[in-house]
């Protein structure tokens, strides 16, 4: 599940900013970074939820929409329903964070030096 | 007060009712205005001509001060005098400004020079002498910050693991949003977190980005308002969360040292042996608590306080998901993926 705010939030939230005048240097970057979450969730974010939404079905044997088996999820953890050790539940936490940064900043350092073999 | 030859006076004033022989205040400008808070330059001359640059930290008259209990921001002059006195380095109080003053609620420091912010403290090849020192340095002086007595009476929070952690977990459900990696985060920590064997001044938000560096190493630990007093844990820990080592995640405290460095460092300086266990459980906390920290940024940004900065911070509690995993499961066979 993408976080908060959704891409036409943080459109919306640039748009306005250009509007009102940008300062270059790092304001400017900040919107370009905004903008390139949007970007990056509209491209490819659908085809990863979907990934993501798979994994949960088949990790809670459970139907519904994305939000609600997240939350499902979220909630068998904290009530120790789920067992924390299961592989497929840190092989499927590991996977939709990396999907995550993917989308939110796929230059955080330690990601990249991650996906660069650290 | 928008007026600056006015507010020029009225730092005069405080600076004689403290008892210097102050003639003027000269070169007065704003350096940073916060939601709250502002920085303001100056030079003090005194009666024999001679000025002492200095840096005012105030606030306006009447607005409240959001800290961990301290009752204003003159009061956190206490306890930048208290640091210095056990050997923190810190800008020298010179003055504060008396109840009532019209220049508001705060104080005047000595102005330091040096690096703050924290890429460039990584980067700058004048540094790289300094970064060498810097892990163990920072050690030796949390040990001293840790050794302090005498905060009895400022009223800072006092708050143990166990308060910490369930205070973490309800900022966490305030924030009204579904997070597995926060809830397996809190499972575990709930069985790992140790209890703290004894409770300590603590700086409370001492990491890369809140030291001035120069040449010679850390001349000033800065922003003393999340004071409290905990486990000193709190403290290591923070400084190691892998946000704050900007483009040097390899390097564990604040991306120019180890931990093995920081430990040393502390313990020459009188701090407590610390157990490598709790330190890592600490991590996981710290972590987290920068992931509710920005989660509670995107939760505000759709209710009300929208920016475009806001945005963008709200989209960082997902690094701290990534960071989370790689502290909870770092070998687990999905991270080969890549």
């Amino acid at each position: 599940m993408f976080d908060r705010p959704a891409p036409s939030l943080l459109i919306a939230e640039a748009r306005r900013a250009l509007d009102a005048g940008v300062a270059a240097g790092f304001p400017q970057k900040v919107v370009a970074n905004a903008l390139g979450i949007a970007q990056r969730q509209l491209e490819t974010g659908p085809a990863l939820a979907e990934a993501e939404h798979a994994r949960l079905r088949e990790l809670l044997d459970q139907d519904g929409d994305l939000t609600t088996l997240n939350a499902a999820l979220a909630s068998a953890i904290r009530k120790g329903s789920i067992a924390v050790e299961a592989p497929q539940l840190v092989e499927h936490l590991i996977l939709t964070t990396v999907a995550k940064l993917e989308i939110d900043q796929p230059a955080y350092p330690a990601f990249k030096a991650w996906r660069e073999g650290a | 007060m928008g007026d600056t030859e006015e507010l020029a006076n009225a730092l005069r004033d405080a600076a004689r009712e403290a008892g210097l022989a102050a003639a003027a205040v000269d070169g007065l400008r704003l350096l940073s205005g916060g939601a709250s808070k502002e920085m303001w330059a100056f030079d003090l001359v005194g009666e024999d001509g001679a000025a002492t640059p200095l840096v005012l930290r105030r606030q306006h008259a009447g607005r409240r001060f959001s800290s961990q209990g301290l009752p204003s921001v003159a009061a956190e002059a206490a306890l930048v005098r208290l640091a210095d006195s056990v050997g923190v380095p810190v800008p020298s109080v010179a003055f504060e400004l008396p109840p009532g003053s019209p220049a508001g609620d705060g104080y005047a420091m000595a102005r330091i020079v040096g690096e703050t912010v924290g890429g460039r403290v990584l980067k700058l090849p004048e540094l790289a002498e300094a970064r060498a020192g810097m892990a163990r340095h920072c050690g030796e002086i949390l040990a001293r910050l840790h050794g302090a007595s005498g905060y009895e009476d400022l009223g800072l929070r006092r708050i143990g693991a166990r308060e910490e952690l369930a205070a973490l977990e309800e900022r966490h459900r305030a924030t009204g949003h579904d997070r597995p990696v926060f809830e397996l985060a809190l499972r575990w920590l709930k069985d790992n977190l140790p209890e703290e064997r004894t409770r300590v001044l603590l700086h409370g938000d001492f990491r890369n980005g809140n030291v001035m560096v120069g040449p010679d190493g850390i001349r000033a630990v800065l922003d003393w308002e999340l004071a409290h007093v905990g486990p000193p844990v709190y403290d290591l820990a923070w400084l190691c969360v892998t946000s704050w080592r900007f483009q040097r995640p390899e390097l564990p405290v604040g991306g120019f040292g180890t931990r093995e460095d920081l430990l040393a460092g502390y313990e020459s300086a009188g701090g407590a042996p610390v157990d490598r266990a709790e330190l890592h459980a600490w991590e996981v906390f710290q972590t987290m608590n920068w992931g509710v920290m920005c989660a509670g940024v995107a939760e505000a940004f759709v209710e009300s306080s929208r920016s475009i900065e806001a945005g963008v911070i709200a989209r960082r509690a997902s690094e701290t998901e990534f960071d989370l995993m790689r502290l909870l499961a770092p070998d687990h066979e999905a991270w080969n993926v890549r």
